[in-house]
C-alpha cells in the first residue's frame, strides 16, 4: 500500500512524502495547490518518477487517481486499474466502477458488468411506492430540478485549477425559468451557504429551494428532467425516465470501450458485487477460473466507506 | 451608476432618438454578461415592440419576470401589448358585483367553476404540444383561479383579463407569479393579433351585448384552440330565471353557440355538459351537492355547455376530456 499518510501505512507499505511532491511541483501544500497539481499533466521529471517508482514492475490500483497520475502511470507503461464510485446510488449497496489499462483485465470488468436492468428495476421499484407517498411539493407537470454539489469536489475541477459553477451558467438558468412552470434547486448537503453556486441560483428568485429525498423527487411525474454541472445524480435520474443535462464534462466516461494501445485507460465499467471477491481477482490476474457471483448482504460497502447517511429513503421506500 | 445602469441609460437614449436596433444590440450585448439583469429584457421587449415585433416583444417582457418575477413594469408592458383598445362601460364589475369566485384559495373556489378549468388543463395536457412552452390567455379570469389552475395543472404560461381592478389586484397577489400574470381591462377590448397559443373564456359570453365580438377577438388573439361554457337555453331557460341571473344578456342553445363559433372558422373539436343548479320545472331552486357539479356527458338535462373550439378538428377523440 502507498499512502501519504503515515499513520495508514502498513509495515510493509511504501511512504509517500507529498509535502516533498508538492515542493518539487512548484505548489504549495494547500488546496488550491492540489487543485493545480491534480488539474494538469505533470510536468517536472522528479515529481513523476516520485509517484512512479512505488509501481515499477508491479500493477497499481488506485482509488480516483486524478489525471495527472494516469497519465504519468500511462508515460512509464505501467498497468494499472482504477477503481471510482459509481453515480448510480439507489441500488442495495454501493457500486463502483473499474477502468484499466489492460484489453485482458478490461475484459475480465465487462465479465463482471452491473446489470443495467438491476437498476432499471430498483428505479422502478421506488416510483411505485413513492406513488403511494405524499408529495414532497406542489408541482405543475414540466417542472425541472437543478441539483447543487459540492464547490470544491474533484469533478468540478477545471483544467486552469478552477472550479466549475452555476454562476457560469446564469444564462441556462434563466432559460430554464422561462420553459418551464417551475424550477427547483436542490443544493448539496455539504455545500457552503455562500458557494458560488448557491450565490448564483439565487439571483434567480423564480426558482424555488428544496431539500425534499432526491429519490422522492425523481420519483415525481411532473418532474421532467434534472440539470446539474455533472451531478451523480444525472445519470441517477435517467433510470427514473428523466431527461438529464450536464452542464460541465463528467470526470469519467463509462462505457465498454476497450483500452487502446497507449497505456490510457479504456471505460469505466460498473461492476456487480464480485470484484470485492478474491475469486474475482484471481480470474483477473491468472485469467484462469472465472469467479462465480456471490449474493452479498446490503449496504456491506456503504457501511465500510462510511457513506451509510442519506440513504434512509431507499431502505425505508423499498423494504 | 452601475454597468448594467449604464447600459440601460445607453439603450433608452438610443430608443428616444429612434435607433430600436441599436437599442437591442447594445442590451443584448450586456445580456450576454449579465443574463440575469431583467431590466435589460424589458426594455429589449419595448424596443422590438416600438419596431413592430409584437411577439417579440411579448416574449421579452416574460423573460423579464422569469429574471425578476416582482417586476411590475413587465406586467403592465404584457397588458399594454396585449389589449390594443378598450371602452368605458357603466357595469358593475365589482368583485363582489354576485356573479364572482372570490375565494383566495382554489380549493375554497365552488366545484362547478374549479371543474371546467380542471377539464380545460386536462384537455389541454393531452392535446397540445409541450404545454410548458405555451402562454394561454383567460378571457374574464374573476380573481384568477382558474388561469392559475390551468397553469399547476398543465404547465403552461397564462395571462388573465378581467373588467373588476380589484379581482385583478386578488389575483396577482393570491394566485401570481412570474408564469400567471393578470391584467385589469374591461370589454369591448381590441386583442392584438395570435399573441396566444390557446384561450379560455369561462361564464362571462352570457354577460356581454355582443357574444360574436367577444369570440372574434378570442379568435383574434390565437390560431390555436379556445375553451368556453356558457349556459344552456335547454337546460336554464333564461326568460323564467332571468331575476337570478341579473348579470347576463341571455342564454345559449347548443346550435347558437355552433353558429356563433363557425363566424370565427372555428369547429366543435369537443363538447360536454355541467348540472350546477336544483330547479323545480324551469326554475332555479338552489345548488345541487358540489359532488354532483362535475363535468358530464352532454344531454337534454345539461344546464352549461363546455366545449373546445379549434380552426379544425384535430386527431383525437372529441368526447374524451
Amino acid at each position: 500500500m502507498v499512502s501519504w499518510d503515515e499513520t495508514l501505512g502498513p509495515s510493509e507499505g511504501v511512504f509517500f512524502d507529498a509535502p516533498l511532491a508538492y515542493h518539487r511541483a512548484g505548489a504549495p501544500v494547500s488546496f488550491e495547490g492540489w487543485a493545480c497539481l491534480a488539474a494538469e499533466p505533470i510536468r517536472f521529471e522528479s515529481v513523476k518518477s516520485m509517484l512512479c517508482q512505488p509501481f515499477e514492475n508491479a500493477l497499481a490500483i488506485g482509488y480516483e487517481m486524478s489525471d495527472a497520475m494516469i497519465a504519468a502511470l500511462a508515460e512509464r507503461e505501467i498497468p494499472y486499474i482504477d477503481v471510482s464510485l459509481h453515480p448510480i446510488r439507489f441500488l442495495e449497496d454501493l457500486v463502483f466502477a473499474l477502468r484499466t489499462n489492460i484489453r485482458a483485465f478490461h475484459d475480465t470488468l465487462i465479465d463482471h458488468k452491473l446489470s443495467d436492468v438491476a437498476a432499471q428495476n430498483q428505479a422502478a421499484l421506488i416510483q411505485a411506492k413513492a406513488a403511494w407517498m405524499k408529495k414532497p411539493l406542489p408541482l405543475p407537470p414540466g417542472s425541472m430540478l437543478v441539483l447543487g454539489q459540492v464547490d470544491h469536489d474533484r469533478a468540478l475541477l477545471q483544467r486552469n485549477g478552477g472550479f466549475h459553477s452555476l454562476g457560469d451558467h446564469l444564462k441556462r438558468l434563466h432559460q430554464l425559468c422561462c420553459d418551464h412552470p417551475k424550477v427547483l434547486f436542490k443544493p448539496h448537503p455539504y455545500d457552503k451557504a455562500h458557494s458560488p453556486s448557491q450565490m448564483a441560483v439565487k439571483r434567480l428568485p423564480a426558482i424555488q429551494w428544496t431539500n425534499a429525498n432526491f429519490y422522492h423527487l425523481l420519483s415525481q411525474p411532473e418532474i421532467e428532467g434534472v440539470v446539474a454541472l455533472n451531478s451523480s445524480g444525472l445519470v441517477e435520474a435517467r433510470y427514473f425516465g428523466k431527461a438529464s443535462e450536464n452542464l460541465a464534462p463528467f470526470l469519467y466516461a463509462y462505457s465498454d470501450t476497450p483500452p487502446g494501445r497507449d497505456f490510457f485507460p479504456g471505460g469505466a465499467v460498473p461492476q456487480n458485487g464480485d470484484w470485492i471477491e478474491t475469486s474475482f481477482w484471481r480470474q483477473l490476474l491468472d485469467g484462469t477460473s472465472r469467479a462465480a457471483t456471490v449474493p452479498a448482504p446490503p449496504n456491506r460497502l456503504r457501511r465500510t466507506m462510511n457513506a451509510d447517511w442519506g440513504y434512509g429513503f431507499v431502505d425505508r421506500v423499498v423494504a | 451608476m452601475t454597468p448594467a445602469d449604464a447600459i440601460l441609460t445607453r439603450a433608452i437614449e438610443q430608443l428616444s432618438h429612434g435607433d430600436t436596433l441599436g437599442a437591442e444590440a447594445t442590451l443584448l450585448g450586456g445580456l450576454v454578461d449579465m443574463p440575469t439583469e431583467s431590466r435589460f429584457y424589458l426594455v429589449h421587449g419595448v424596443a422590438a415592440r416600438e419596431a413592430g415585433r409584437l411577439p417579440d416583444g411579448f416574449t421579452g417582457f416574460w423573460r423579464a419576470l422569469a429574471a425578476d418575477p416582482n417586476l411590475a413594469g413587465a406586467r403592465a408592458a404584457l397588458l399594454d401589448t396585449v389589449v390594443t383598445r378598450e371602452t368605458p362601460t357603466e357595469r358593475d364589475f365589482s368583485l363582489n358585483s354576485g356573479e364572482r369566485q372570490f375565494a383566495d384559495t382554489v380549493a375554497a373556489i365552488r366545484a362547478d367553476h374549479r371543474a371546467r378549468y380542471a377539464l380545460a388543463a386536462r384537455w389541454l395536457r393531452h392535446h397540445i404540444d409541450s404545454p410548458r412552452l405555451r402562454v394561454g390567455l383567460d378571457v374574464f379570469c374573476g380573481n384568477g383561479y382558474g388561469s392559475r389552475m390551468i397553469a399547476d395543472l398543465a404547465g403552461a404560461r397564462m395571462m388573465g383579463l378581467d373588467g373588476s381592478a380589484e379581482a385583478v389586484a386578488q389575483a396577482t397577489t393570491k394566485f401570481g407569479s412570474h408564469r400567471v400574470v393578470y391584467g385589469h381591462s374591461v370589454f369591448p377590448f381590441t386583442l392584438a393579433p395570435k399573441l396566444f397559443d390557446f384561450a379560455t373564456c369561462f361564464e362571462s359570453i352570457e354577460h356581454v351585448d355582443d357574444p360574436a365580438e367577444l369570440l372574434h377577438q378570442l379568435s383574434v388573439a390565437t390560431n390555436g384552440p379556445f375553451i368556453v361554457s356558457v349556459p344552456l337555453e335547454t337546460g336554464l331557460p333564461f326568460a323564467v330565471n332571468r331575476d337570478l341571473f341579473k348579470h347576463h344578456v341571455r342564454h345559449f342553445t347548443l346550435s347558437e353557440m355552433q353558429n356563433l363559433l363557425a363566424k370565427t372558422g372555428r369547429v366543435i373539436a369537443g363538447e360536454w355538459g355541467q348540472v350546477v343548479y336544483k330547479k323545480n320545472r324551469d326554475r332555479v331552486s338552489g345548488f345541487v351537492p358540489e359532488h354532483e357539479m362535475g363535468i358530464r356527458p352532454l344531454d337534454a338535462d345539461s344546464q352549461f355547455l363546455i366545449v373546445v373550439a379549434c380552426m379544425r378538428m384535430p386527431p383525437f377523440e372529441s368526447a374524451k376530456p
